[in-house]
């Protein structure tokens, strides 16, 4: 029961709209529900829970591999699994669809039988193949199963496997006579993604699976993450390395939109790993592009990073995407609700090309300012409105700017001298500033009481 | 209650497709260790960084190096962005039973016993081609493995010991059926071993 909801039956019975009785027989009622809630909860967790260390469990005893048994008492029991988790997913579907517990519990079992069995077989036979292409058939069959049961747990599941995927293919390319293996992640790891994305949209519209939602939210943002990688063309090199990280900027950019979106204005933060990535991201980002050397090495006299590739057509995606949803939400409500730190990305953007295309150093010293400049707006924001949260993160990104540039050898140190004393000088006047601000204040207070 | 139907009738299609897949590879197996010809591929020693991953060993054969100068085709057909090409190997066998890999070739020969391998590199000094083939792992009981992994380090040293994989090849499909050492599972030889005390019990 909200506590909004206790006060407002207060403030009724004491206006006299509704007695005492009543209010009581309202907050029970509640009360009730609540606790009814909180126990089917408790045997959906215990139902997945059990559904999942089964699954696990006969997973690890078919993987000691029952040589004795031979080839066709094997095969039944491989199939085994598979029969009992259809059976109940059966009997879930046409006698307990509307149960989450049955759903969610049966369908995880399901799911992992279809992986004993698979890898069962494979091991009866000796067959060939990789982890990867096991997941990937793996997790297309299963697909289906999270629609068919609307069961979160196995999207939960495909969110993790495809995320797992993306870590284990890799193409190998060769350069002449040499093969040089590389860790490019293969390119399926996208229209995987795409599959799984109406289950997400669907999760949104149900107020009872919010949950589920919020545990959506992370697995997307944290798979996103990772998979971006897979993007990466094959052909790896300094100017791709390049486009590849002002990738990742781009979509820490959009990720920071996603979190100041409508939808997550009120919610904690631990809700909204949008917002913590897209802010995170965006100052790790910086902080490891604050170095001159980096930029001099970005530099070319005829840069074309313009050949088609896919990381080009992602970059065009992710920064479109933030510049749309600016738009949009300046449109909607007002240009001066953006706040300040919305553009950052952007503001990445337009410094990195100038950078590459014309002078490395101011690129480099604009970087630096603009790091400055948001730990100390997030300093400022934290000390106004008392959040210590915030404070300590702005406090955080000056600590480490100015750890990095005390020991950026690529700076001379008169330069890196007079800068310190001049960032400090700056600290202090703002410090006299405040406190004579909030001394003015004071008196005025003062005098009016 | 749409709904309902609909997801009662695709569930149907979803368990057809879940049973058919692992069945369609049991039916190419058996169909190839029922129809297909035995062949025998004479094992190399492994690298003993990498004999045994988890659950099965890693197998590497003779016969995956071909000794070919036609370094135009080959150095043509480098991988570049694609990874390993598939190709084509034909076989024989040789007086002793053992597989020989006589071709290799782009696309699949019109007759005659062929196996799908992966062109993994090519050496033009030396006239090497390299393949891997796909029955390169053979899944083991945990309990021997250990010991089974020390027999295949030991492949180098042994004197008249020879080991082998035997598999069944049907319309270039090809199915481990066992591991042999001397003409004896290698199951049944290391528990031989162990018994014999020749090699050290499994921790």
């Amino acid at each position: 029961m909200r506590k909004g909801m206790l006060k407002d039956l207060e403030e009724l019975s004491t206006a006299g709209i509704l007695d005492q009785a009543t209010c009581q027989r309202i907050t029970e009622y509640y009360q009730r529900k609540e606790g009814e809630q909180s126990h089917n909860w408790l045997y959906l967790l215990f139902g997945t829970l059990g559904g999942l260390l089964i699954g696990l469990g006969l997973i690890l005893i078919i993987a000691h591999n029952w040589a004795e048994l031979g080839k066709t008492l094997q095969t039944v029991i491989a199939f085994l699994p598979l029969v009992i988790g259809h059976g109940l997913v059966g009997y879930t579907l046409w006698k307990k669809r509307d149960s989450l517990v049955w759903t969610e519990a049966t369908g995880l079992f399901t799911a992992l039988a279809l992986a004993a069995c698979m890898a069962l077989v494979g091991q009866i036979y000796h067959l060939p193949g990789e982890e990867d292409e096991f997941i990937l058939t793996w997790m297309l069959m299963c697909l289906p199963l999270v629609y068919i049961l609307r069961s979160s747990a196995i999207s939960l599941l495909y969110l993790f496997m495809i995320t797992q995927y993306c870590s284990l293919s890799h193409t190998w390319f060769g350069v002449g006579q040499t093969m040089v293996a590389s860790w490019i992640p293969k390119n399926h790891y996208w229209w995987l993604f795409l599959l799984i994305v109406p289950f997400y949209y669907w999760l949104s519209k149900l107020p009872d699976r919010r949950h589920a939602f919020i545990g959506h939210h992370w697995a997307v943002a944290v798979s996103l993450l990772y998979g971006l990688w897979s993007v990466v063309d094959p052909l790896f090199g300094i100017d791709e390395l390049a486009l590849t990280l002002l990738m990742y900027m781009g979509f820490s950019g959009l990720c920071h939109q996603i979190g100041r979106s409508a939808y997550f204005e009120d919610k904690p933060l631990w809700q909204n790993p949008y917002l913590i990535i897209g802010s995170l991201g965006a100052i790790v980002l910086m902080l490891s592009f604050s170095f001159t050397w980096i930029w001099e090495n970005l530099q070319r006299d005829e840069w074309t990073p313009l050949s088609p590739s896919s990381t080009l057509t992602f970059l065009v995606l992710l920064y479109g995407s933030v510049v749309l949803l600016l738009i949009q939400k300046g449109v909607r409500s007002n240009w001066r609700a953006i706040p300040i730190d919305a553009p950052l990305s952007l503001v990445f953007l337009l410094i990195f090309i100038m950078g590459a295309y014309w002078d490395p150093a101011m690129s480099a010293a604009l970087l630096n300012l603009l790091l400055l400049s948001y730990g100390i707006l997030y300093i400022y924001r934290g000390a106004e409105r008392d959040h210590l949260g915030l404070l300590n993160y702005g406090l955080l990104i000056v600590l480490l700017l100015t750890a990095f540039r005390f020991f950026d050898e690529h700076i001379p140190f008169w330069l890196r001298g007079v800068l310190f004393v001049a960032a400090g000088l700056g600290f202090l006047s703002t410090n006299i500033l405040m406190f004579q601000k909030r001394q003015r204040l004071k008196t005025r207070e003062d005098e009016v009481a | 209650m749409k709904w309902h139907k609909w997801s009662i009738l695709l569930f149907v299609l979803v368990t057809i497709l879940h049973v058919a897949l692992p069945v369609s590879w049991i039916w190419q197996s058996e169909s190839s260790l029922q129809k297909g010809q035995a062949y025998k591929f004479k094992l190399r020693p492994t690298d003993p960084s990498d004999p045994f991953r988890g659950k099965y060993l890693i197998l590497r054969f003779e016969a995956e190096e071909f000794s070919t100068y036609d370094s135009v085709t080959w150095e043509k057909a480098l991988p570049w962005k694609e990874g390993f090409p598939t190709v084509y190997a034909s076989l024989e066998a040789d007086t002793n039973g053992f597989a020989i890999v006589t071709e290799v070739s782009i696309t699949a020969p019109e007759s005659g016993d062929y196996i799908k391998a992966e062109y993994y590199y090519y050496n033009r000094h030396v006239g090497m081609l390299g393949l891997t083939f796909p029955f390169n792992r053979y899944y083991i009981e945990e309990s021997l493995a250990k010991q089974a992994e020390q027999m295949m380090w030991e492949l180098d040293n042994a004197e008249n010991t020879i080991a082998y994989a035997q598999v069944y090849v049907y319309e270039g499909e090809a199915t481990l059926e066992g591991l042999y050492v001397n003409d004896q599972q290698i199951e049944e030889v290391v528990k031989y071993h162990r018994e014999l005390e020749l090699l050290p019990t499994q921790d």
